[in-house]
């Protein structure tokens, strides 16, 4: 027995574990399945009796929500209608879907089943025709309705012909009131709209939006005239899509009023809306003309700016209205069930393809942001809507719970009315930090020599982002482009035509001199504050169903330009200082980026691979030869740089002299061949009291040959952004070098090798400005039979006769002497065989450094100051060492020194 | 009375009926639903004791995971970092945000001592994403003094191994040394902070001067940097570099051009816009400013490791003034599952839009894939690459399971590394399997052949 209680127990504790496990997996499910689907897609929405007794523990917490006494009671109005009458309405009422293509179950034409009643209004009868109203099935399909009541006969109700009492919840409670109140305050014309109570056969009240419907009676009473086309939109008329494809087909368009004037009953105004709203209609030279001749274009920018206050899109097409004015000839928005929504970002498209278009003008863009700012930061405007919102609110939220025959219960008309409220303050506050942000990446282009001859002095490239436009404001400039704004030689372009370049049909931007200096005490110029300096944001990214997916990045494009002189920039002075605003607020904009692109750098690059042919036109110093080569023979000068492409190769005949210009530089990008002989040796020299550049070979595959010639006076180059600091250099393109001189070389280098092994014998350096030679990352190769000599009284001279770097070769038969820094430095780990050479008279002798480690044999170190060093010179590597046998040393101050760790070994 | 018994015991059954069924709709749910959803809509998510509770229980089996004995042990760092500092770091950074921000990226100051040398240095957290810093083990930048350099070392940083597929970007390292291309020093070690446990991290060289001379390339050179997060208010990630040049930066700057200018990086976005490839010059230019070779053995890296991780923020290159060229580094390539689609240059994987544009010519595309499939079919290759893998797993197992201030378990561990071998074979046998189909339909279409084009230029 006792095992049986023990035992039912047990189990008693598992069914009780079971049953939490149920609980907690059914709580799981309801909080990762969407409501929707469980209502409708599931047993759950099946089971009878399930959802609508959770609706009546809902509502029996009704009791405990009270509200505000509101500041007026609200009119009470009675309606009797037969009830016989009101089951004909509820059976003609849709229970489903009119086609397969709707979303929802609608109200179609055959459904509007009108019956008569009788209204009663501060003690007043009224004979009216009453039916259900509202597309959605929300105004009509429970207990409480949306209805279209018709003052029949001669007797008006408050002047007006049609009412309709709306279903609050449908109008977001204080949601359109409270549009309706900002649209009225910006001079909209707005159907009448008060909140009322209605008794239906003596029900409760229930509480309703009552909204004027659109009517000629409606526009005269606001002083409008009564007899335009007023149009609306709507749904309903086509099987295939629940609204009206109103920008798709003016024919979908309906008129609730009709314009007398007019010959016929037409609509070529719609007509014209429509054209107006084509994708890419604003790029129409005549659109913006257009625009303003059919609308007022402020009214447009406002009706916009309504929706924004509002966070709403909801200016669909089946929410349009419009009415034209034909006293003044314009097509009126009438804003309607604007809604209320959370804010969302100002990028996201206005709602309809007339705004869409409309506001990819930029200047109107660019107005409807300022507006918007302005409207925010008017803490009176501000505190007026709150105060209405709160107005309004307190006039409907007892009603609102005392009716009893609404859908929603107490508890969520609260939460709703709650939401509503904080939507209102939450638009406010996210405007004010949206149209705070004004992105903009920044660029400043130096231009290319040819463009500089052509006066172009800097391109400037602004890149915006929003969400509000930017300004380009303003410019400081060095004195001497200051003078020549004074002397209206230096103006500002606005590239308008858009084709990167300055041309006709670019705007020139006035610029006014600020009186007060930049913190540099440059000079600082205004440009006019006008659209020729707004710089607004373009399209967004837009994904499926208009969702925003990005901010585009728009680009703007400005030219400094010199119309006579000869101004430059001076590198030293770049980048120019500028001052971008958000041009909305005025405040600074966010410069998120911004750099600088020089034009100069690549400006040659096409030279690199262009054909023979073209390389011949452009040099005709050179001739061709064979298939592929070209030949330079004779004496010549080169005043400009010479680009010798991949595709052709450079023989250089016997005897040629060439005579280099300040700066000049042969660059070939394909192997050259530039053997003399002893008696007729080729050479390269100075054609100016200038040094010249360099003579260089990169990346050239096959092999170069360079005998029987001498270089001197040459320095360094960058070119095509390589950066050779040899008067003669081979990057990447091996070489061999027999019997040639280099001679008073300006550079770093005067032959400098790299990426190749190193075959060179019988080379003689002569009075090399720093390192004679320099012989970086060659794995393997030969050094041989060659001298170095700097002259004792050439005292400017003050580098290495052989420089080593990444560089294991052997090295032979070599004579230094006079080199102000190392007759030969080791550095970065090499590892060369040094054999047979004379190192007089430097300051090292030789030199290890950086991770090095040389092997010499039968070296003679005679007069230097160090005969050998070893140190390490970057942190980066690790010791060096040296090893030296079988050499002699003779008249050096100091024999040995090694720094840092290093290790020199001498076996004698 | 008999009946009683036989009553409790249906209940039982039913019981226990009703137990299994209740866990396994748990098990239905837990393996049908995101994660996340289950984390942040659900009342799982704010059960944080629930969640602990799990991962302790998975954590206790870590005592059963041991691995084999690696060929050496691997060096071993003591950081001993400020404390207050340290705290002011953990109190820095996001809490919900994704990225790391700029003002999280605070130093601390401390020492590091290995091999019986201490050196001063100073530490920040590092990596954008916060898997590197959210949790107890962070991934680190560590900063030498200029006068005290580690090994030679300035910067470098102590990354967490799971963002680096474990073994896998050592095995990337391993091979582009084998195919001639750059990439930053990279070697596995182990650190404690304040006498901590030690933890096991892949060490990599920063961006520096120093990183660039060390192996033999200039060090004044633009080295350009992608990879910054929310640059813009409408980009929380990473910045959209493709759309413009100023999103771009650079971590180290050249000497020789007359302006700290960007016309490199430029020039190579717009050999990205889609269409480049149509310039009749496009190829040309490419073949001047790049080693075409190189290029195409880059590409074949990260086809190798599935194809997945270069693009955009691991866009990685330097401009050599001394050659004229850019020179593409190997960074973050990652490792993934082969997939179809991964050699399709124009699909939304794949690599990158420079890729797309340059392997949009034929020849340059064939050749990549001859590369490729002489590399997958040389079993000798083959057998080397699985080796270096095997070893370098070997290398870091052990320390991986001893780890105790990781955030996987060791049981995540086991199977994220097996899972990684897995990739790395799979990857050899799917392009063993699809790339000659591939370039077939290429040499049929191809119109000039790639030796005739090499021999029309000169260049290397």
């Amino acid at each position: 027995m006792r095992r049986l209680k023990l035992i039912v127990g047990v189990l008693g504790v598992f069914l009780a574990l079971d049953a939490l496990g149920v609980v907690l997996l059914a709580l799981l499910l309801y909080q990762v399945t969407p409501k929707s689907t469980l209502a409708h897609e599931t047993f759950i929405g099946r089971i009878p009796g399930l959802l609508s007794s959770v609706r009546v523990i809902d509502r029996s917490l009704n009791i405990f929500y009270w509200g505000p006494r509101p500041p007026e009671p609200l009119p009470l109005y009675s309606l009797r209608v037969d009830p016989k009458d009101l089951r004909t309405i509820e059976e003609s009422l849709p229970t489903t879907l009119p086609s397969p293509w709707y979303g929802n179950v609608f109200l179609t034409e055959d459904a509007k089943v009108t019956v008569k009643g009788t209204f009663t209004a501060d003690g007043e009868e009224y004979p009216v025709d009453v039916r259900v109203r509202g597309d959605i099935f929300n105004h009509w399909a429970y207990r409480k309705k949306s209805w279209r009541i018709t003052f029949s006969g001669d007797q008006l109700f408050q002047g007006m012909r049609e009412i309709n009492l709306i279903i609050p919840e449908d109008r977001g409670w204080i949601a359109e009131p409270l549009n309706v109140y900002r649209a009225k305050k910006m001079g909209f014309v707005q159907p009448p709209v008060s909140y009322v109570r209605l008794s239906l056969n003596r029900s409760g009240p229930m509480v309703y939006t009552q909204i004027e419907q659109w009517g000629k009676e409606m526009l005269e009473k606001q002083s409008i005239p009564g007899d335009v086309n007023l149009y609306g939109a709507g749904g309903g008329t086509s099987y295939f899509q629940q609204w009206d494809d109103v920008f798709g087909d003016v024919a979908y368009w309906n008129k609730y009023q009709e314009a007398v004037t007019p010959p016929q009953d037409s609509v070529e105004e719609i007509e014209l809306l429509q054209k107006l709203s084509q994708v890419d209609a604003h790029a129409d030279p005549a659109y913006r003309a257009t625009v303003e001749a059919f609308f007022d274009v402020d009214q447009i920018i406002d009706w916009h700016v309504l929706s924004l206050l509002a966070g709403s899109r909801h200016v669909r097409d089946h929410n349009l209205r419009f009415f034209h004015d034909i006293s003044r000839g314009k097509l009126v928005p009438i804003p309607w069930d604007i809604s209320l929504y959370w804010p969302r970002t100002l990028l996201a498209l206005p709602g309809n393809p007339f705004l869409n278009e409309f506001f990819r003008v930029p200047e109107w863009k660019h107005e409807a942001q300022k507006r918007l700012w302005a409207y925010v930061q008017d803490d009176a405007k501000i505190e007026e809507d709150l105060a209405e919102a709160q107005r309004l609110r307190s006039q409907v939220e007892r009603a609102a719970y005392r009716d009893s025959v609404k859908l929603p219960s107490n508890r969520q008309v609260k939460r709703a009315l709650d939401e509503a409220s904080a939507q209102v303050q939450a638009n406010i506050d996210w405007l004010k930090n949206e149209l705070s942000i004004a992105e903009v990446l920044s660029h400043q282009r130096v231009p290319s020599l040819a463009q500089q001859r052509e006066g172009m002095l800097l391109t400037f490239d602004f890149t915006v982002r929003g969400v509000s436009s930017g300004r380009f404001a303003e410019i400081s400039l060095p004195k001497p482009l200051s003078d020549g704004v004074a002397r209206s030689e230096i103006h500002v372009l606005r590239d308008t035509n858009e084709d990167g370049k300055p041309s006709a049909g670019d705007t020139l931007i006035p610029l006014t001199k600020r009186a007060t200096p930049d913190k540099l005490g440059l000079d600082v110029y205004v440009l006019a504050d006008d659209e020729r300096s707004l710089l607004t944001p373009g399209d967004p990214i837009i994904g499926d169903g208009e969702e925003v997916r990005g901010a585009p990045h728009t680009r703007y494009r400005f030219f400094l330009m010199r119309s006579r002189g000869a101004l430059q920039i001076a590198d030293a002075d770049l980048p120019l200082n500028l001052e971008l605003l958000n041009a909305v607020t005025g405040e600074k904009a966010q410069v998120i980026g911004d750099v600088m692109i020089d034009d100069r750098t690549f400006e040659r690059l096409a030279e690199a691979y262009a054909d023979r042919a073209t390389f011949l036109r452009r040099y005709p110093a050179f001739r061709a030869e064979g298939t592929g080569s070209v030949l330079l023979t004779g004496t010549h000068t080169f005043k400009e740089t010479v680009i010798i492409p991949s595709t052709v190769r450079l023989r250089i005949a016997p005897g040629t002299i060439v005579r280099m210009d300040k700066g000049v530089t042969l660059l070939s990008y394909a192997p050259v061949s530039v053997i003399g002989t002893q008696a007729q040796p080729i050479r390269f020299e100075q054609g100016s009291a200038e040094p010249w550049g360099s003579f260089l070979v990169v990346n050239a595959k096959e092999q170069s040959t360079v005998q029987w010639a001498e270089f001197s006076g040459g320095g360094e180059t960058f070119t095509n952004d390589i950066y050779a600091t040899g008067m003669v250099a081979f990057h990447g393109s091996p070489v061999s070098v027999r019997d040639a001189t280099f001679r008073n070389s300006h550079g770093d280098d005067a032959l400098n090798i790299k990426y190749v092994p190193a075959d060179i014998a019988r080379a003689h350096f002569i009075d090399a400005g720093a390192d004679a030679l320099d012989v970086d990352v060659a794995k393997t190769g030969v050094v041989e039979d060659s001298t170095f000599f700097v002259s004792a009284e050439n005292t400017d001279s003050n580098g290495d006769g052989l420089d080593l770097s990444w560089s294991s070769i052997v090295i032979r038969n070599l004579t230094i002497e006079g080199s102000r820094d190392k007759c030969i430095s080791v550095g970065e780990s090499s590892k060369p065989t040094i054999t047979d050479v004379i190192l007089k008279r430097c300051h090292f002798g030789i030199a290890s450094k950086d991770g090095s480690s040389p092997t010499v044999t039968r070296a003679q170190f005679i007069g230097n100051d160090i005969a050998v060093t070893a140190y390490v010179k970057k942190p980066i590597f690790s010791l060096p060492m040296i090893e030296i046998r079988e050499s002699t040393f003779s008249g050096n101050a100091v024999e040995q020194e090694a720094l840092s760790g290093a290790t020199i070994t001498i076996i004698r | 009375m008999r009946r009683v018994p036989l009553i409790v015991g249906i209940l039982g059954v039913f019981t226990v009926i009703l137990g299994v069924a209740v866990l396994l709709l748990g098990l239905l749910l837990y393996q049908t639903t995101p994660k996340d959803v289950l984390a942040q809509q659900t009342f799982i998510g704010r059960m944080q004791s629930v969640l602990v509770s799990v991962r302790i229980a998975d954590r206790a089996l870590n005592i059963f995971y041991r691995g084999p004995r690696p060929e050496e042990a691997l060096p071993h760092y003591n950081l001993a970092l400020d404390r207050k500092q340290l705290a002011t770091i953990d109190a820095s950074l996001p809490i919900d945000d994704v990225y790391l921000s700029d003002d999280a990226k605070i130093w601390a100051d401390g020492s590091l001592t290995s091999d019986g040398e201490t050196y001063p240095v100073r530490a920040r957290v590092r990596g954008d994403r916060y898997n590197h810093w959210r949790f107890r083990k962070k991934s680190w930048r560590l900063s030498f003094e200029d006068d005290r350099l580690f090994r030679g070392i300035k910067e470098v940083n102590l990354i967490i191994p799971e963002d680096r597929a474990w073994f896998v970007e050592a095995l990337s390292a391993y091979r582009a040394d084998a195919f001639g291309l750059f990439h930053p020093p990279m070697r596995f070690v182990t650190a404690s902070i304040n006498g901590g446990d030690a933890m096991l991290y892949l060490e990599i060289e920063h961006w520096t001067k120093e990183m660039l001379e060390k192996q033999a390339k200039p060090g004044d050179v633009n080295l350009y940097k992608t990879g910054s997060v929310g640059t813009s208010h409408f980009n929380l990630g990473w910045d959209p570099i493709e759309a413009d040049i100023a999103y771009w930066g650079k971590y180290q700057g050249a000497v020789a051009p007359p302006l700290d200018s960007y016309e490199e990086a430029e020039l190579m976005l717009r050999f990205a816009e889609e269409g480049a490839h149509e310039d009749p010059a496009f190829q040309r230019k490419i073949e001047t400013l790049f080693d075409r070779e190189g290029l195409i053995r880059w590409y074949g890296l990260s086809l190798l490791a599935g194809n997945l991780h270069v693009s955009g923020d691991n866009l990685r290159f330097f401009f050599d003034v001394s050659r004229g060229r850019y020179q593409p580094i190997v960074w973050d390539i990652f490792s993934t599952m082969p997939r179809p689609e991964m050699l399709d240059l124009r699909g939304e994987v794949g690599g990158n839009s420079f890729w797309r544009e340059v392997f949009s010519i034929p020849s340059m595309h064939a050749d990549a894939l001859r590369f490729v499939l002489a590399y997958v079919n040389d079993e000798e290759r083959v057998e080397q690459d699985l080796a270096e893998a095997e070893r370098l797993r070997a290398q870091i197992e052990r320390a991986a399971y001893s780890d105790s201030v990781k955030l996987p378990s060791n049981r995540q561990v086991k199977r994220d590394l097996d899972q990684r071998m897995r990739e790395v074979r799979a990857n050899i046998d799917f392009l063993r399997e699809n790339v000659p189909a591939l370039l077939t339909e290429l040499e049929a279409s191809e119109p000039v052949g790639s030796d005739e084009l090499r021999a029309s230029s000169f260049e290397q």
